[in-house]
């Protein structure tokens, strides 16, 4: 195949999709002029490809003349609506992705922070726990404290209350021997010994009569 | 436009599978949330809270218990602890029994400093709370039945053998002696008043001389009735140390003192006596062919004394069946109820008039 040929199965291809881009460019062009700059160095591009395609075109402007008509039918509808759709797709995956993630990001969060609170609240119980098993703790110093200062308590109680017996027990002694010493001369009295069985009997009586009275 | 929208579509694309992405992570993330894992380590604090709630309740019991061991015994409180124990309790049992050894010694020495007077105490004390029991008995608050077994006319040569018998039928078993000096003569009549004292019986005035005939009457005369129970109280009290205080007319004031000296009760009022009686009677007395046999006597006491509930039984201490009777009627009369006491002042009975 010749060079010429090559361009020119090329072109056919090119020049369509060109000429779409083209014709579209040019009606967003008279809308807005600024965008011109920036694609002028394209459309120079283009401008090249198009007098040398003219150029070709004079040449066969005989045989070809037929062949101008269906390939200006197809620069014409060659705006890039799939793009355009794909786009909008794109944007809709994306705002729904989007607002998707968002929602389940929230819902994370969420359950990330009830979970959060829920376990703070159960250690908080849990210290609270322990504090209070530290203080009961018999074991615990001051529990222990307690315990030894009641342990001194009670020690200091007995030793006063055997205090108290050791001098109960001396005036008892006092007393006895005071009273034997009395009993001494007592005992050699005439009669002592008729007076206390008379004595006896009658105490021990009355313990009887008594025993009867709280019987019933 | 084409470069455009293939830009922008690349960049769209890449942002799209980043969001999508970044949805994706998200919602495998929230369905495959650990959310058993979260629930297991919260129980597990959870758990742990209750143990330690469970331990706390345990270690506060266990102070409790721990305090209360110590406060039970002092033996627990270590070595000082049992040696404060020791030396308390053996200081306590020492101290006790000195305590019931100087309570004696203080009795004894009050009864040496005044004989009569601690005894008559312990006499007064005695009476009222017989005067008590009988009050129960007439109101009917207590099974127990009281009988006064009198015995009259001694002491004769055999009321040593009354007083034996007395003896054998229990500590509790106590009568009442109106005695007349002249009545009866034995060479042991004032050892066996003192005798009458010392087991606990009642001595009491039955007149000296102890006759209703003729000239030698105690009811002759109210100046020779008082001599007659100023004499055997005189008598009474030289021999046993304590005055008698309730006189028993000889005969009975129902037959006797009553229609022959009027003005009897008067004297006697004076003399601070009281007088009784008797509800009850043996007919052991009078001439020695008409004296009933001894079962006779204890059906008269068996079938008399449970009509009574306070019962005054006559009787004398010189009838050897009545000595018998004796033997056998009050131990019955025991087993259903009855109890024997001394007659006293305070008693209910006294100036009861007889209805046999
Ligand atoms: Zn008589």
């Amino acid at each position: 195949m010749s060079l010429f040929k090559k361009r020119k199965a090329f072109d056919e291809e090119e020049y369509v999709e060109a000429a779409e881009d083209e014709r579209d460019e040019d009606e967003i062009d008279e809308q807005d002029p600024e965008r011109e700059e920036g694609e002028s160095e394209e459309r120079e591009t283009e401008n090249v490809r198009k007098t040398e395609s003219e150029v070709d075109d004079e040449d066969e402007d005989d045989e070809d003349e037929e062949d101008e008509k269906p390939r200006r039918k197809k620069k014409k509808k060659g705006f890039p609506v799939g793009s355009l759709i794909f786009m909008f797709l794109l944007v809709g995956v994306i705002l729904a992705a989007g607002y998707f993630g968002m929602e389940y990001y929230e819902q994370l969060h969420a359950l990330n922070e009830q979970y959060d609170a829920a376990r703070e609240e159960a250690s908080a119980e849990l210290a609270a726990a322990q504090a209070e098993y530290a203080e009961a703790d018999p074991d615990a110093p001051s529990n222990v404290a307690v315990r030894e200062e009641l342990t001194e308590k009670l020690l200091a109680e007995a030793r006063e209350k055997v205090e108290a017996l050791e001098s109960e027990e001396a005036e008892l002694d006092a007393s006895i021997s005071e009273n034997e010493e009395a009993m001494h001369e007592i005992e050699g009295k005439e009669g002592f010994d008729y007076y206390k069985a008379i004595y006896d009997e009658y105490v021990e009586g009355r313990e009887y009569v008594e025993d009867l009275l709280s019987g019933d | 436009m084409r470069t455009f929208f293939r830009v922008i579509n690349s960049i769209f694309f890449t942002v799209a599978l980043i969001a999508a992405a970044f949805c994706g992570y998200m919602v495998y993330s929230v369905m495959h949330y650990p959310q058993a894992e979260h629930d297991a380590e919260i129980a597990d604090i959870k758990s742990q809270t209750e143990k330690t709630k469970t331990d706390t309740t345990a270690a506060l019991e266990e102070g409790e218990e721990r305090l209360a061991f110590l406060q039970a015994d002092l033996r627990n409180l270590g070595d000082e602890g049992v040696e404060l124990a020791d030396r308390g309790e053996s200081l306590q049992t020492e101290v006790e029994a000195k305590q019931l050894r100087l309570a004696e010694l203080e009795a004894n020495v009050a009864l040496g400093e005044d004989m009569p007077g601690s005894v008559e105490k312990a006499r007064k004390a005695y009476a009222d709370k017989i005067r008590e029991l009988e009050e129960k008995v007439q109101n009917g608050e207590t099974s127990v039945r009281i009988c006064y077994w009198t015995l009259d006319d001694g002491p004769t040569y055999i009321t040593k053998n009354f007083l034996d018998a007395l003896d054998e039928m229990g500590e509790h078993v106590h009568v009442t002696f109106f005695t007349a000096n002249e009545a009866n003569n034995s060479p042991d009549e004032e050892e066996m008043l003192r005798r009458e004292m010392t087991s606990g019986h009642s001595v009491q005035n039955h007149s000296y001389v102890h006759s209703t005939l003729a000239s030698g009457s105690v009811y002759r005369s109210t100046e020779s009735f008082r001599e007659q129970v100023q004499q055997q109280d005189d008598w009474v009290y030289s021999v046993t140390g304590f005055h008698p205080t309730i006189f028993r007319f000889p005969g009975g004031y129902h037959s006797w003192g009553k229609d022959l000296l009027p003005g009897a009760l008067d004297v006697l009022e004076e003399m601070g006596y009281k007088w009784i009686d008797w509800n009850c009677n043996l007919y052991d007395a009078g001439a020695e062919e008409n004296l009933p046999t001894s079962s006779l006597e204890v059906t008269r006491a068996l079938t008399q004394i449970p009509e009574e509930p306070i019962a005054v039984m006559l009787g004398h201490d010189w009838n050897m069946n009545t000595l018998v009777a004796m033997k056998t009627a009050i131990p019955r009369l025991m087993k259903q109820g009855y109890v024997f006491l001394p007659l006293f002042p305070e008693s209910v009975t006294m100036g009861m008039n007889a209805k046999r």
